[in-house]
């Protein structure tokens, strides 16, 4: 059963959060019952996908070990290892679908799956099937791996000291975000699911999250289809005249909405049931097109990832750089840190020429946009001018829509 | 420590940092609204205050919105000192 796509899983929905609603409606924990549900919810995700269980078996058996042995005996050793050991399954999966070819693709690794294309169309790499060559891979995996990174780095780092099996778990298994995020968080997670909220603040947030499930469904179901029909995608379009090149930009920009309303609808939708659960999802999209430049835009686009990768990629990469004092010049680290965070942001989507490309190009944006708000007098005369703001948000959105290009194989079409 | 020793430290590093000495005046301005902190100079600040107060502070340990003025810096490094 595929989340968020199949009407068995709305109805099934349904028929979930009605139990949440009353515990919550009463003033007690959800948390138990929500731990059961998730349990059947992954195991409707999974009935058909025996080696994937499997992997996902394996994955928590192999994360919850290190985690637990860190947690209890801090050795040191495992405290320097640790987060690539945890990297490890995930590393593996992309080695062997790079190699023989991956039937999870970006379904689980960034974008969720969407309504079904019309047969032959390559949005076909969207969508979850059985699991064919992917070793340790499964529908998830990507997005777990951030979870158990964060929690163990928080350790190393004295945040977090004590933590219950349940609690991990129950944060790595949450049926709503499961597949394609949002990325929590586990402080706050566990902060929220282990204390009974108060029955007018569960009303409040159930209120919330009807709303935002609702929103999600008219982005996903209704305009991401609409626009879904309104272009198509030809990776092999031969440009012969102008007509063609008028083509090619619609459905450059059509993608890119479209990806805009399915992802977002997708993230409205299970930070909404994770409301209805009690727990406060963080919000992923905040009017993304709206970008004045490109760190707006990420700080507006999949903000769970990119607060994820600027929280313990690029902060901790600075922070050592600028501390061992590696560079001389402070634009150096910075550059260096958005090439790294972007290039692995392209790596995680997966070992392909175009994800590659595509971060890559958004980390020597992200530079570039850096080092001329550092050293431009123009930009510090003009920044806060109207017309500085629509020409800087033109530039911007056009790039960003040329690199959604980049990430769907309009442009290198490898 | 005192309150007003370490507001003293955290306006001086800040103005040292932006360049620009009128925040000294401000500290309650939002210093990622306005422009004079970001990603990189939230990581800088970070380290300074470590280096000036002797204190590790972890990337994660504080969200951005704790560190959005000068008031709001200087609750934060109360917390780290105690």
């Amino acid at each position: 059963m595929e989340f968020y796509a199949q009407p068995a899983f709305f109805a099934l929905l349904a028929l979930a959060v009605v139990p949440a609603f009353v515990l919550g409606a009463t003033g007690r924990r959800i948390k138990p019952y929500g731990f059961a549900v998730s349990l059947a919810f992954l195991f409707l995700l999974f009935s058909h996908n025996v080696p994937g269980l499997v992997a996902l078996l394996f994955f928590l058996l192999f994360s919850t070990t290190i985690t637990f042995v860190y947690l209890r005996a801090r050795p040191p050793l495992l405290g320097r290892v640790g987060p690539f050991l945890l990297l490890l399954p995930l590393a593996v999966y992309k080695l062997t679908s790079a190699l023989w070819g991956s039937s999870l693709a970006a379904s689980e690794i960034d974008f969720p799956a969407v309504t079904l294309p019309p047969e032959g169309l390559p949005f076909t790499i969207f969508l979850p099937t059985a699991f064919s060559a992917d070793f340790l891979g499964f529908i998830g995996i990507s997005y777990m791996t951030f979870k158990t990174v964060q929690v163990f780095l928080e350790s190393k780092d004295g945040l977090i000291t004590t933590m219950r099996l349940t609690d991990y778990l129950y944060f790595l298994l949450f049926f709503a975000p499961f597949t394609s995020g949002p990325i929590d968080r586990s402080r706050r997670f566990i902060t929220e699911v282990t204390t009974a909220l108060p029955r007018a603040t569960y009303l409040d947030m159930f209120g919330k999250g009807l709303l935002l499930f609702l929103a999600g469904l008219l982005y996903k179901v209704v305009l991401a289809a609409i626009i879904f029909e309104a272009y198509s995608w030809q990776p092999t379009r031969t440009m012969t005249g102008i007509f063609d090149l008028i083509l090619l930009l619609k459905d450059t920009y059509g993608y890119g909405i479209y990806l805009f309303f399915d992802f977002a609808g997708y993230s409205l939708m299970a930070m909404g049931v994770g409301f209805c659960f009690g727990i406060r999802l963080p919000r992923n999209f905040r009017a993304p097109f709206l970008a004045v430049d490109i760190k707006d835009f990420w700080n507006r686009w999949h903000i769970s990832l990119s607060f994820w990768l600027r929280d313990f990629v690029f902060m901790r990469f600075t922070r050592i750089a600028l501390r061992r004092k590696w560079f001389t010049s402070r634009l150096t680290p910075a550059c260096l840190g958005y090439l790294l965070n972007m290039g692995l942001m392209g790596v995680w989507h997966g070992l392909t020429l175009d994800y590659i490309a595509y971060g890559l190009f958004h980390g020597l944006f992200l530079a570039g946009t850096e080092i001329y708000q550092k050293k431009s007098q123009f930009y510090r005369r003009y920044r806060d001018r109207r017309w500085y703001k629509l020409l800087s948000w033109a530039i911007t959105i056009n790039l960003v829509f040329f690199g959604f290009a980049l990430f769907s194989g309009q442009v290198l079409g490898s | 420590m005192q309150r007003s020793d370490i507001v003293d430290r955290v306006t001086a590093l800040i103005v040292d940092m932006t360049g620009e000495p009128q925040i000294a005046t401000e500290p309650n301005s939002d210093l990622f609204a306005s422009g004079l902190l970001d990603s990189l100079a939230a990581v800088e600040l970070l380290v300074a205050l470590e280096d000036e107060f002797s204190v590790e502070i972890p990337p994660t340990a504080v969200e951005r919105d704790d560190i959005r003025t000068i008031n709001s810096i200087v609750t934060q490094i109360e917390r780290f000192t105690v």
